[in-house]
């Protein structure tokens, strides 16, 4: 079972950088812990402190902010999903956290903890990457911002510190001509993802592509894959099915699929891709030209 | 390092003292007694263990008991009883929407909880609210049907 520790739950995020900063190495920081009690019920993980993070109202919250989004850490996956303001004006982190785990799952998992456990399969860090968002990160030296990409540095590896925590996520709201989509495949409703795409259109008033994001997930690399070659290859154009097609095959090229996966084969995953991204980005501009994404 | 909690189980107030280590789910299941809270994969994937925690479903094997200090927690054991059983468990007894029984405690944790919100659901929504609980049993065709039932008893479905 659960090895022996102790326990705290500290009201206020300053409290949790304090004991951070004494206890960092031997501490685990706990929110849902759909990730941090499976990991310690399997022995792999065994700190000495757990720190709750789920009493602080200070990391709670969705709140609309100078054209963006503030989600804190804590925010769960259900409360995400059941937004309004989400659901309407990002529609995208709404697909995400749908296709999140099960309904007892999604009330329990937090946003922090899905980006901070950093698994490569993981659900919402796509959609974030998709919208340009930053982590907001505090700790003993005060407060930086970092790009979710660059948050994600390997497998279930991270830029924090071991004094450090993330408070707040922080997301612009999708630019005027936008469109996104979010697709995933899964063995199962509640497993985790055998690969997942987060795309995002923004198109001119000419209807040329103004900016693109294409992120896909799934374990095709230690982290998530921004697809640079996407970018280049449609920022400017007139986006039409065969460009499309081909920018597809181009993003299959720039993913790693590990050999050793237990979902899918490298193969699987790299045919799939094709299809996903295709299909993602299909969905995407027809959202955009609609107007349905604002 | 014990601590001591307080909190609602099935509407009454309780004080125990709780290691920091110890799963709601075991508490729930030794030191209450109350069994009818199932511990199938503990690890997430199979909802067996379901219970409500401030009326929303969540599972009690991935849930520290110390957590729930302050908080109102529903079992299988809270919503009915023999005499006088919830809609939905007559519903389940009704349809045949039991056969083993292991799923099904928190199979009607979680639909209580969507009629609860939507009295009305579509079978679109009962699957989804359902998504959570496995059954190896049923083929959830007769369990479908039997929060359909009880939907039309507890007034919110035309029949
Ligand atoms: C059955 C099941 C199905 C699942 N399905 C999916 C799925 O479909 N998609 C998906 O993406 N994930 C899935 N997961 C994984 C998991 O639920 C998510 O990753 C979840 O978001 C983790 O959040 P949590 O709050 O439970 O994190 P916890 O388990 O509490 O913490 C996870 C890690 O993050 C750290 N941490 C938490 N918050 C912070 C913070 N604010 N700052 C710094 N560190 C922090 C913890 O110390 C720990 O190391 C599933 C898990 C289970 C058990
Ligand atoms: S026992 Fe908790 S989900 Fe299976
Ligand atoms: S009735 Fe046996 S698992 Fe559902």
């Amino acid at each position: 079972m659960l090895n022996d520790l102790e326990y705290f739950e500290p009201e206020t995020i300053s409290d949790v950088i304090t004991f951070l900063a004494k206890h960092g190495k031997d501490t685990k920081l706990i929110a849902g812990g759909t990730d941090l009690l499976v990991d310690m019920k399997k022995g792999k993980v065994k700190p000495k402190y757990l720190v709750n993070l789920m009493k602080i109202p200070e990391l709670s919250h969705i709140i609309e902010d100078g054209g963006g989004l503030r989600i804190g850490a804590t925010t769960t996956f259900r409360e995400i999903e059941e937004s309004k303001l989400i659901k309407e004006k990002y529609p995208l982190l709404f697909e995400a956290a749908r296709a999140m785990g099960t309904v007892q799952i999604r009330n329990m998992a937090t946003i922090g903890g899905n980006i901070c456990n950093a698994l490569p399969s993981a659900d919402i860090p796509p959609a974030l990457v998709a919208l340009d968002a930053k982590a907001k990160i505090v700790g003993q030296s005060g407060e930086r911002f970092l790009p979710l990409e660059e948050f994600f540095v390997g497998i279930r590896k991270t830029a924090l510190e071991s004094d450090e925590l993330i408070r707040e996520v922080h997301v612009k709201s999708p630019p005027a001509g936008s469109g996104t989509a979010f697709l995933k495949i899964g063995r199962t409703a509640s497993d985790l993802a055998t690969l997942n795409v987060a795309v995002r259109v923004t198109l001119e008033n000419n209807g040329a592509c103004k900016e693109v994001r294409v992120v896909v997930g799934g374990g095709v690399g230690p982290t998530l894959i921004r697809s640079k070659r996407a970018e280049t290859l449609l920022e400017g154009k007139i986006l039409e099915e065969p460009l499309i097609e081909k920018t597809a095959r181009e993003v299959s090229k720039e993913l790693k699929p590990r050999p050793t996966s237990i979902r899918a084969s490298p193969f699987y995953k790299i045919e799939v891709s094709k299809v996903l991204v295709k299909r993602a980005l299909m969905k995407a501009l027809g959202r955009a030209k609609a107007g349905e994404d604002r | 390092m014990k601590k001591e909690i307080e909190f609602t189980i099935n509407g009454k107030s309780r004080k125990l003292t709780v290691k920091p280590n110890e799963l709601l789910l075991n508490v729930i299941r030794e030191d209450l007694g109350l069994t009818g809270t199932k511990y199938g994969c503990g690890t997430g994937e199979c909802g067996a263990c379901t219970v409500l925690i401030d009326e929303e479903p969540v599972l009690s094997c991935l849930t520290l008991a110390i957590t729930v200090d302050k908080k109102k927690v529903t079992t299988i054991e809270g919503i009915g009883t023999d005499e006088n059983p919830h809609p939905l468990q007559q519903a389940f007894v009704e349809t045949g929407a039991v056969q083993c029984g292991f799923c099904t405690p928190g199979m009607i944790l979680s639909a209580k909880t969507l009629l609860d919100k939507n009295p009305n659901p579509t079978e679109d929504e009962i699957k989804r609210a359902i998504e959570g609980n496995l059954c190896r049993c049923t083929g959830y065709i007769k369990i479908i049907e039997a929060i359909k039932l009880a939907s039309v008893r507890m007034g919110g479905r035309r029949k």
